[in-house]
Order: C-alpha cells, then sequence, then structure tokens
C-alpha cells in the first residue's frame, strides 16, 4: 500500500516514517508539508493512502480532501483532542493523536489494509452495476459534518445555483461544485444527466 | 527538552503564589517556551529579543508576558506555512514600562479564537494598576501584530 504523509512539522513527519518501519505493508512514496504541496503529490504519486495532519498553516486537512476528485483512504493523525470526535463522524478509517502509539498506529492500519482489500474485490452484482469509477470515494463536508462517500452510494445529485446536493442514505449535503462541473467528473455510464437541476444513478433505478 | 518543559510547568505552578515577579525572572521562561516552540516550528521560528537592561528588575504580573507570547506563537507562526518572526522588546517610558511583543501574520476581525487569554490579560492589568496599565493589540504594517503592555512604575519599584 502506497503512503503519502502529510504534515507541516519536519520531526512529526520523520517521527511517522521512524514507526512505520514495523510495517513493511506500508511504503512511504511522499511527504507534503502543507495542503498544496499534498495536492500536487496526490495527483502526480497517486497513494492509496494519506496519513493527514488536520491542523496545518493554509488549507487543513479536510479543506484538502474537499479540493479532491477522488479521496484516497485516510488516517488523520492530530495533536489535539477537539478534532478527534469530527474526524470521527467523517467516518475517516481512523485517526491517531500525537504522539502516536505504536499499539494504535499498528490497529489502523490493519484496519486499512482489511478495508482496502474490500474495495478492490467488489461482489459480482457491484463490479457489474457499477464501473470502477463508483468505487472512488469522495469527501464531503456539509458545515460540521463529513463524510467519504462512495460514488456508488449517491442516489441522487441535484442542482442548487452554484452548488449541488448529493442524496445518500438519509444524508443530504449540499457540496460546494456547480452540478455542470460534477457531470463531467462522473461517468456517464452510471450517472445520467436526466434534466437541467438533476444527475440520478442509474443503478438506483 | 524534558528540562526545559519541567522548567516553564515549575514556573506556571509558582506563579500563582506571587502578585509579581522581576521581568527577568518572566523573561526566562518565556525563552525557555521560544527554545521549546524552536524545536517544533525549527526554521520557520525566529525570535528576536531587546530588552532594556534597566526594565529587567521591574515587578510584572507573572505569566501575562508568557500568554502573549503565546498567542503570538499560536495565532501567527502557527497559522503561516513559511512561519516568521517573534519580536520581544521592553524600554522605560517616563514612569511607565513598555513591553511590546510583535509577531508575523495578521489580526483577524472575526476570528474562531474565544478571546479568553487576552480578557484575561486586561482583567489582571486592571485588578493590578486599575486605569494606569493597558494592553493594545493591533496590526503593525501588513503582515505583523503588535501586542503593547503599559505599566506604571512606581519609584519605589524600580531597583
Amino acid at each position: 500500500m502506497r503512503a503519502l504523509i502529510i504534515d507541516d512539522e519536519r520531526l512529526a513527519r520523520s517521527e511517522l516514517r521512524r514507526l512505520l518501519k514495523d510495517f513493511p505493508q506500508v511504503e512511504i512514496v511522499g511527504e507534503a508539508r502543507n495542503a498544496d504541496e499534498a495536492a500536487a503529490q496526490i495527483q502526480e504519486l497517486e497513494p492509496d493512502l494519506l496519513f493527514l495532519d488536520i491542523q496545518m498553516p493554509g488549507d487543513n486537512g479536510f479543506q484538502l480532501l474537499e479540493r479532491l476528485d477522488h479521496a484516497p483512504l485516510v488516517i488523520f493523525t492530530t495533536a489535539y483532542d477537539k478534532y478527534a470526535l469530527k474526524a470521527f463522524d467523517v467516518n475517516a478509517l481512523d485517526y491517531l493523536v500525537k504522539p502516536i502509539a505504536p499499539e494504535r498506529l499498528g490497529a489502523a492500519i490493519t484496519k486499512v489494509l482489511a478495508r482496502a482489500s474490500s474495495v478492490e474485490t467488489p461482489t459480482p452484482s457491484e463490479a457489474k452495476a457499477t464501473p470502477v469509477a463508483g468505487n472512488h470515494q469522495v469527501f464531503v463536508r456539509d458545515g460540521d459534518h463529513c463524510w467519504f462517500v462512495k460514488l456508488k452510494d449517491i442516489a441522487l445529485l441535484e442542482s442548487e445555483g452554484n452548488y449541488t446536493r448529493l442524496f445518500f442514505g438519509s444524508n443530504k449535503p449540499l457540496l460546494l461544485r456547480s452540478l455542470n462541473y460534477l457531470q463531467t467528473r462522473l461517468d456517464s455510464n452510471s450517472f445520467f444527466r436526466a434534466n437541467r437541476k438533476q444527475i440520478i444513478n442509474l443503478s438506483f433505478i | 527538552m524534558v528540562t526545559q518543559l519541567a522548567a516553564i510547568l515549575r514556573y506556571s505552578l509558582q506563579s500563582g503564589k506571587a502578585l509579581t515577579v522581576p521581568l527577568g525572572e518572566e523573561l526566562e521562561i518565556v525563552i525557555t517556551y521560544l527554545q521549546l516552540e524552536a524545536i517544533r516550528f525549527e526554521e520557520r521560528l525566529a525570535i528576536n529579543m531587546q530588552m532594556a537592561p534597566e526594565t529587567l528588575s521591574i515587578q510584572v504580573p507573572p505569566m501575562l508576558l508568557q500568554s502573549l507570547v503565546e498567542n503570538g506563537v499560536k495565532h501567527g507562526i502557527e497559522k503561516l506555512p513559511q512561519g516568521g518572526k517573534i519580536s520581544v522588546t521592553s524600554r522605560m517610558n517616563h514612569n511607565t514600562l513598555k513591553i511590546e511583543v510583535m509577531n508575523s501574520g495578521r489580526l483577524l476581525e472575526r476570528s474562531d479564537s474565544t478571546q479568553i487569554g487576552l480578557a484575561n490579560v486586561r482583567e489582571r492589568l486592571r485588578l493590578l494598576y486599575g486605569d494606569g496599565a493597558a494592553l493594545v493589540l493591533r496590526n503593525d504594517g501588513p503582515d505583523s501584530v503588535l501586542a503593547e503592555i503599559t505599566i506604571p512604575v512606581q519609584r519605589s519599584t524600580v531597583a
């Protein structure tokens, strides 16, 4: 599993690097000091996993994720407890409070590997119903609520001016992107522009 | 590093006992604190101190300068990807002591901060010195923030 470490403090990055030596399953492909560097490296290196510091100068960890069309798997790292709950809310795989305890890191990595292998081997019905892109997840934030949503779980996208409301499960967050923009990013085999205001996920019909 | 941290904790625990301490003593703890933050921020934190020697024996409320410097790091340096500078200066101005804490960054009109630290500093100054003391916080140029404390100095307390 290829991982990118994102943290503004060099000592925190090297400490994580040191701890990860005990986990040969995780290969560190790069390091970034802030959201801008991270966005560029994510595009270039396409990591499977981010170790993501939440509190950083410039854009914070959540804002970085909102910028991505496809969010990799994420393990949040934070020195602040008040963010811990929020990270839990976002259904993140796991979060680690710094200083990171090796046992907690081990538990988080085990969870990530389990999830990654389930993503790589979709059930036959899923594989038929949705193309590869369906298993991609996006990070969505609406106020204090955050979600990692798989595209295939989104039933409907509805335009509200320059924004778009997503419908998945019982959630209806507003996304700060236009419906026209989203249409260019979605697989037209799964997502059908039914009318000016709506894109429908065909597998929900 | 542990010794430095211990020094800060010891000082902050004991500071509750004394109403005032010599500025020089407070400064030692500020320097210790900044040395610790420098380990964390590395080249992102530059420190500049210019204290007039005659100010170091003047009595000041403990943890007052320290809380302003912490503010400068928390709201200034920590938010800047490239980091910045913290400057602490002190001087006598007639019968008042002026202490200035300057940090890189920008004072925000609206912030998510509780401002409880600043409110505490102001309240402590008022209780000790009445209207004779003041704390002013303002933008000083496009990319630096200045906190200025004024404390009246009685002749008897000048060593």
